[in-house]
Formats: C-alpha cells, structure tokens, sequence
C-alpha cells in the first residue's frame, strides 16, 4: 500500500534572541490511507511543530523548515508554490486546533465560515453550500444544526466549538487530518465525544487521522500507530500494542508509568521521569534523553544513537537494543 | 480508628448576581455557583473534589478560604464557624488554610525573588524574625525539592513545575494544617505531574496535612484520594471513597464520568463500552426542576422532574442524591 504522507528527514527550526531553537530535528514518518497515527509526547517535544510543519503553517520569522522532504501525492509539498499549498490546506489535509475560541473568527456566523471554506475548494452554489455545511454539523452530532449555521462562536460552549472546528476540517474530505491537542480544553465526558466522532469519520471517510497529544490514554483509544517524540526526534515507533504491552525505550517507560490509571487497584507511588527536557538551542550531542534517564551508560553521552529495528513496524532509538548493552530491567 | 473532623461544610451556598438588560439595570438573575453543599473532611485525609466545568468546584474551594463571601451555609474549621466572621478576622484562619492555585505563572509575583515570596506570608502573620524567615524560606525550599541556591532567582527563571513548587513551599511557610489545592498539576506536563503529586503526597505524611484536592483529571483525584465527591452544578451528587467510587459508582453521572476516562491500554480502550454523555452541562442560571441531572440522565423517571433528591447514605460511607436509589 502507497502512503497517504510520507515525512522524510523533516528539520524545523526557529530564530529566537538566544539562539536558533531546534524544534524538529530530522523525523521520518510515513502515514497509510484510513490510519490513525498518534504523535506522543511534552511540551516542547516538537509535536505541534510537525503538525504544522506538514501544513506549511511554519513562518519566517521566526520559523523556518530547513530540510526534508513531505511527500504527498507523489510531490514534495514543501517545494509547491503557496497558491497550491492553499489548495492542499482544507482540501487535502486539514487542521484542529487545540484552542476553538481562537481558531473562529467570533464577528462571522459558524454557517459563513463553513461556506467560506466550502466554496473555496468546491464549485458549489450558495444554495447547496449551504446545506452541505447544516449536513456537516448534522454529522458531527450537533444537535440543532439549523439554528447553530446561523450562531456566532461566543454562543457555543466550549464543546461544541470543537465539533464545529471538526466539521470545517472535514468538509472537503480530506485525505489527512490533523489533531493537535483537540481535547485537552475540554471536560473528559466531552473528550469522550470528540474522540468517538472522529473514529466514526475517519472510518467513514477513509481519511487518515494524525493525533497529536501529551496524553497516552487519549492515543490508546483511538490510533493503531503510535510515534514518542522527545527533544525534536522520534524516539521509539510502533503499533499501539508495541508501545503499550513491549515498550522498548526507557522514555516511552516512564511516561506509561507516570500517569495513574482510573482502573488500578492499589494505590501505587508514581514513578517520576527526573529532571527536565535539554535545551533545544544546543541540544545535546548524545542521546537527547541521556541525562534523565536511569539506564544511561557512557556512549549515551557521547553518540546519538542510530534507529534499532524490533520488527517490520517497531524501531526505537536507544543503545541499550546494541547487542553489546547489558540487559535493561524495565520495572526499575 | 475515629478520626477528627478538621473541616465541615453544611449548606454552603454561593450566588452571584448576573447582569441583564441593556445597561445591566435589571439584575435580578442570580447564577447559583454553589447550591447547598455539605461535608467534612478528616484530618490527615485528602478529599479530591471532581466534576466538569460549570459544577463549582473552584467556586467551592474560594469560598471555604473566604475569597468570596457564601451567600449562606456554615464552614466549621475546627469547631469554629468562619462562614460570617469579619475579614479583619480571618487572619488565623487563612494561616491554618492556604490554598495553591492553577496557574503557577499566574499566582507568583514576577517582580519579588523565590525569597521573598516564601517570606511574605510569614511577614503577614507576623512570625518570626527576618533572618529566621530567610533560613525558614532555604528550608521550605528543600522540603519541596528546590535548592537553596534558587533562593535569589525570580520566577520566570523556572519551569512550571518548579514554580508549582515554589507556591507549594509558599503555601507551607506558615505552617498550615489544611491545603485547598486548586487543579495543582492541570497545567504541567505528565512527567511533571507525577513529581508534584509525590511530593504532595509526602507532605501530607510529613506535616499531617488535611487536603481538599480539586481536579477534572480523575485518574489523579482517585490516585491522591482517600474518599471523593462528584459535584453537578453546584451541587454534591456522590461522595465515597475513591475505592468505593470507582469499583461501584451509583449515580448515573458519576457512572458516566468514569466511563469517560480514557485507560493507557490499547486492548481494554478499543474494546470497552462508554457511556457517552449527549450534550453540555446544563446552565447555572437555569438550572433544571427537580434532579438536575436529568436532562442528561438515561434513566429519568417521572420523580426526578419533579423533586430534588437529597444526599442519603446508601452504603456505610457512600452517600449518594439520585432517586434510583431511594430506599
């Protein structure tokens, strides 16, 4: 099967009055039609940043892509001029923000910005943009689509906001959609919403789902793939079963144990990931993770490891998978 | 083993005036934050406090501190009633009861030092002498997991969860016996989270201290908690311990809040059934007769439209409002 995306080498990079900050610091990722990939990980991780890497959202100053490749279609979208870009951007790939307020424009109607985008990338009358806009807020369930169509963003709850966000990214039917955080403002009964109605399109539409978020649980529920970012590289790949029942990297380790689950039984301490992420201005010029990270031996401050294969879908970038590493005991 | 009650709520009420019309002359609309909430919390026990948005949970831990006057009900700290008491008065009260918020960029002055942040409440209170305040903040510091060397720095010089600590150690500089703890971890990353929760949870064994731990997040409340509260627009639907409450839920919104909960486990999250809930929760201002849970609720009966159910004892230490469970 041919992927819908496929992310080589991606660097990203932003001008700041300390230094070059370097956000994404060459990631490899390929995405297939009807996937839902989940990109994992901290502030700072270089998360959002992919995510807006592969809209070309990125701008100078201060941000800048500064090699890679972002193969969509056969063509390389970074070399496109920005007029086609604009026709990718909600036509081909579309976004979700995290934050709906600011991503509305609060002085139009929700029913003006669907049709705006609507007409944009389709050759529709003003009489069938109109009703493909009341079907799309129809499918995202809410529950009076008429009477919204003609509301402003303040009118809505925080929830419903986000369902209208959802409806303007899919109402050209995107080949890929784009979630960045989309549940972290809102209550979990919420999030659950959110997160069923976007399973049920991407299995209507066939589109494919990038998820980006800090919170494991979220990615568990609905992505079979799963990328942990660290420090603007991809630290260990696989699918969901990989990184939840045979994670690898001593990174993807502390951040399952980090977070409590609703259905554990015994109160357990909670085991902590010590100390904080390297400054991204200088990163450093071994394994990124090697000074938080109890099982670092020399060469982890001394090289950046190279990607270790576990099998066809799974790779971790870690030395302790060199076979000259002694055996790492996980539950330390 | 009978523990001491440190803090009781009995009917606490907090309204406050909305404005309308045009020129919000006609402000009769009340917004009911808090309606008639009540109960206690033991010493040397946390109580986490859950709902959504809108439930007034936040409301709820500024009017116990007094940051809002309740427009009714008591607030029993120790045997005494603080829900009148003047604000000139409130002194001892708000040493004994400190109170660490959300925003830890927000709640910390930017212009005064780690230093001097820690010693201002101490100031306040008037203990101490000023080198002892400096020795006492160096000591804070360290029983937070901070280093003395932080001591001259300000805070944009440190990271979120750094500075959560900072108000942590702020918060314990005069020596408190009860922390209201504000969605204390919401804004940090998960890493971060787990590091301040253990501390937290250090604290309370070192120093006996009582918590009331609020929070969206219920896989951290139950984690920190020994008993919880479910609350829905101003009001309390389901307290328990937080074994009881998660094992056994009762009230169809606590069973739907839990189910809502996404586990970190591929195998039981795609396969599991969730209740989801339609909808938002309802208005403040127009609040629902009767049950107000109900427009949201799949088991409304014709009772719940027509009256409030109460807060009863269903099983030893699990109280429950909801008319499935009338006996």
């Amino acid at each position: 099967m041919e992927p819908v995306i496929d992310v080589k080498n991606l660097r990203t990079e932003f001008k700041t009055y300390a230094g070059v900050v370097k956000a994404v610091r060459g990631i490899d990722f390929k995405i297939y039609p009807g996937e839902a990939l989940g990109i994992v990980g901290e502030s700072g991780c270089g998360k959002s940043v992919t995510g807006l890497s592969i809209m070309r959202l990125i701008t100078w100053p201060p941000g800048k892509i500064v090699d890679g490749e972002i193969i969509l279609d056969g063509k390389d979208i970074l070399k496109l001029p920005e007029s086609e870009m604009r026709k990718i951007r909600g036509g081909e790939i579309s976004m979700i923000f995290q934050d709906p307020m600011t991503s509305l424009n609060p002085t139009l109607t929700i029913g003006f910005q669907l049709i705006e985008m609507l007409k944009l990338h389709r050759d529709y009358t003003d009489e069938q943009a109109k009703n493909r806009a009341i079907e799309l807020l129809d499918l995202v369930r809410i529950k009076s689509p008429k009477e919204v169509f003609n509301q402003y963003p303040h009118q809505l709850s925080g929830g419903m906001r986000q369902r209208v966000m959802i409806a303007m990214a899919i109402s050209c039917e995107p080949k890929i959609i784009i979630a960045d955080e989309p549940t972290t403002s809102v209550d979990v009964t919420i999030q659950a919403q959110i997160l069923n109605i976007l399973n049920d399109l991407r299995s209507r539409l066939n589109s494919s789902v990038i998820l980006i978020t800090h919170n494991l649980a979220v990615v568990a529920g609905l992505c079979n793939r799963i990328v942990v970012m660290y420090a603007g590289l991809i630290v260990e790949e696989g699918l969901d079963k990989d990184i939840f029942d045979n994670p690898r990297h001593p990174y993807t380790w502390g951040l399952l144990k980090a977070v409590p689950r609703v259905d554990e039984e015994e109160r357990e301490r909670l085991s902590t990931i010590k100390g904080l992420p390297p400054d991204l201005i200088a990163p450093p010029k071994g394994c990124p993770f090697a000074q938080r990270c109890s099982y670092a031996m020399k060469i982890c401050f001394e090289k950046l490891p190279p990607y270790f294969d576990i099998d066809r879908e799974h790779r971790v970038l870690c030395w302790l998978l060199d076979k000259r590493a002694p055996k790492a005991d996980r539950s330390k | 083993m009978v523990k001491e009650t440190i803090l009781q709520i009995e009917n606490l009420k907090k309204y406050f005036k909305a404005r309308s019309g045009l020129f919000g002359s006609e402000s009769k609309i009340m917004i009911k934050a808090l309606d008639g909430v009540s109960f206690s919390v033991e010493k040397g026990n946390t109580l986490g406090v859950v709902g959504e948005t809108g439930s007034g949970k936040s409301t709820l831990g500024r009017t116990i501190i007094r940051l809002y006057d309740p427009t009714d009900g008591k607030i029993i700290y120790k045997g005494r009633d603080y829900s009148k008491v003047h604000e000139g008065d409130l002194k001892s009260f708000r040493k004994s009861v400190q109170m660490i918020f959300q925003d830890p960029y927000a709640s910390l002055d930017p212009r005064l030092t780690v230093q001097e942040i820690i010693a201002e409440p101490m100031e306040i209170h008037n203990l101490y002498t000023p080198t002892e305040r400096r020795e006492k903040a160096k000591y804070f510091l360290k029983v937070v997991g901070l280093n003395e060397e932080h001591a001259g720095r300000y805070p944009h010089e440190f990271s979120g969860g750094q500075r959560q600590r900072i108000g942590l150690a702020r918060a314990l500089a005069v020596e408190p016996e009860f922390i209201i703890a504000d969605e204390p971890v919401s804004a940090l990353d998960v890493s971060i989270q787990a590091q301040i929760i253990n501390t937290f949870e250090d604290l309370q064994e070192e120093f006996n201290l009582s918590y009331l731990f609020i929070s969206h997040d219920l896989a951290m409340v139950k984690h920190i908690s020994d008993r919880i509260m479910v609350m829905y627009l101003g009001r309390v639907m389901e307290v328990a311990s937080s074994k009881d409450i998660y094992k056994h839920p009762l009230h169809p919104y606590t069973q739907a809040l839990i189910s809502a909960v996404p586990i970190p486990d591929p195998t039981v999250e795609k396969s599991r059934e969730k209740i989801i809930l339609e909808g938002d929760i309802s208005s403040n201002i127009n609040i629902p007769s009767g049950c107000r849970f109900r427009i949201r609720c799949k088991y409304t009966m014709d009772i719940c439209k027509k009256v409030e159910p109460q807060l009863e004892e269903i099983e030893t230490g699990h109280s429950v409002a909801c008319h499935l469970y009338k006996k």
